[in-house]
């Protein structure tokens, strides 16, 4: 199994790689640019997938990307250590994203008149390899906040108070995202695994 | 049905499935969950599709890029921005993507007027070096660069940039070209990006179809014109 991001990682992983980081971003604070690319390309795989799932074009991505390490650069100095790493450049590649992605979504709406570009997915995948797929058409079904909610857990693996720092919202409002989100895609994906025995 | 105590604990465990599945609950959360499954059947079903779904998410690996390109061009905007802070303003005919253009009701933080500052900075150092690598077009361009774009002028002939997917495999991208009548002029950059041109000479309608079916296309990640100099090239109609 390919390694995807850290929520295959132990807790004594997790805190290792939270050491490192937290080295890393006092020599960025530094001015070291040896460090802030090692931070850059610790972080640039992960977003880069996290965001492609969000994104309609790759130079959104991208742009999203590097704004959030622009402001890491310069931001470093004020990072004082209260929360993981991973979760203060993930708020800000999450206010950068949700910016990005919202204007985005105004010009589609400018331009289409129907912000629902995306079309449903099918009852479930017509083979094993497409399931990626549809789950994907399945999320894009979910208001942008409750994507990004399933995003943060099950893609990134942070834990719902870290979500909750992330979006900057309370973790009941996490909670109520993710509720939703699955209700949704329970409609959306009757085929996904537990669901299929509900139907 | 679930009554009392059990539908408090039920809810709880509810909607904590999530972090259940991805490993992320306290020690004593995680008990409190585990202890409520046995009785439950519907938390049981919940466990099974949470687990399938993150498991697909997770594992979804298909997004393949080079970050180098994309840091070096962050490193332009850094080095312009710490150069020349304080004593910038934005061009006002400084290049802009549709919609970056648009008007963004974001834009009040002092941060994010520095990055459009900085990027209009950037964006004339790369509309720059572009300009003096193709002195022998017969046009300068009006074309759209982003700081995210691959340097250097598109080659002859190309009319649409892609990335697909990077699962998709060569049979599959042959393909879709064909469909869309287009060929591979040069590419992928190190960010992955290919220049596409007609396969046959097409006017602007069928680019814009070409470019439509690629963008309706499974193995497609973006598709995007790139521009009318390109078209001419190509031998379209005026």
């Amino acid at each position: 199994m390919r390694p995807t991001a850290a929520n295959s990682q132990s807790a004594e992983a997790r805190k290792h790689a939270d050491d490192r980081e937290q080295g890393l971003i006092a020599c960025v604070a530094r001015r070291d640019r040896k460090a802030f690319e090692e931070l850059y390309l610790l972080y640039h795989r992960r977003l880069a997938r996290f965001l492609m799932r969000l994104a309609p074009r790759y130079e959104i991505a991208e742009e999203v990307i590097n704004d959030t390490f622009w402001i890491v650069w310069r931001k470093a100095g004020n990072f004082r250590g209260d929360s993981r790493v991973s979760t203060w450049i993930m708020g800000i590649a999450y206010r950068r994203a949700m910016k990005s992605l919202r204007r985005e979504h105004a010009h589609t709406q400018a331009e289409q008149g129907d912000p629902s570009a995306f079309s449903s997915p099918s009852e479930e995948p017509a083979k094993a390899e497409e399931l990626e797929d549809w789950i994907t058409q399945g999320l894009r079904q979910l208001p942008l906040e409750q994507r990004m909610a399933i995003e943060l857990a099950y893609y990134l693996g942070h834990s719902y108070e870290e979500i909750a720092a992330i979006m900057d919202c309370p973790a009941t409002t996490v909670k109520a995202r993710m509720f939703h989100a699955r209700a949704r895609l329970r409609s959306a994906l009757p085929g996904l695994g537990g669901y299929r025995e509900e139907s | 049905m679930i009554r009392g105590a059990n539908s408090a604990q039920h809810g709880e465990s509810w909607d904590l499935i999530p972090w259940l599945v991805n490993g992320r609950l306290s020690d004593a959360e995680r008990a409190a969950v585990e202890a409520h499954l046995p009785d439950c059947e519907q938390c049981r079903r919940e466990v099974d599709a949470q687990r399938h779904l993150r498991e697909a998410i997770a594992e979804d690996n298909r997004i393949d890029c080079v970050p180098s390109a994309s840091l070096q061009r962050l490193w332009v905007r850094i080095d312009a921005g710490e150069s020349e802070e304080g004593a910038l303003r934005p061009e006002p005919n400084s290049r802009r993507s549709p919609v970056q253009r648009r008007p963004d009701p974001w834009v009040g933080t002092r941060w994010l007027v520095a990055a459009v500052v900085v990027e209009a900075i950037g964006l004339g150092i790369f509309g720059a070096a572009w300009l003096s690598s193709s002195a022998s077009q017969p046009t300068p361009t009006a074309e759209y660069r982003t700081v995210t774009s691959p340097a250097g002028a598109p080659p002859a002939g190309a009319v649409v940039r892609a990335v697909f997917a990077g699962g998709l495999t060569l049979a599959e991208m042959q393909n879709l070209l064909r469909d869309a009548g287009l060929r591979i002029v040069s590419g992928p950059t190190e960010a992955g990006v290919y220049s596409l041109a007609p396969a046959q000479p097409m006017d602007a309608t069928h680019v814009a179809g070409a470019l439509a079916r690629l963008r309706a296309a499974h193995g497609v990640r973006f598709a995007e014109p790139i521009g009318d100099l390109a078209l001419d090239a190509a031998g379209a109609p005026r």
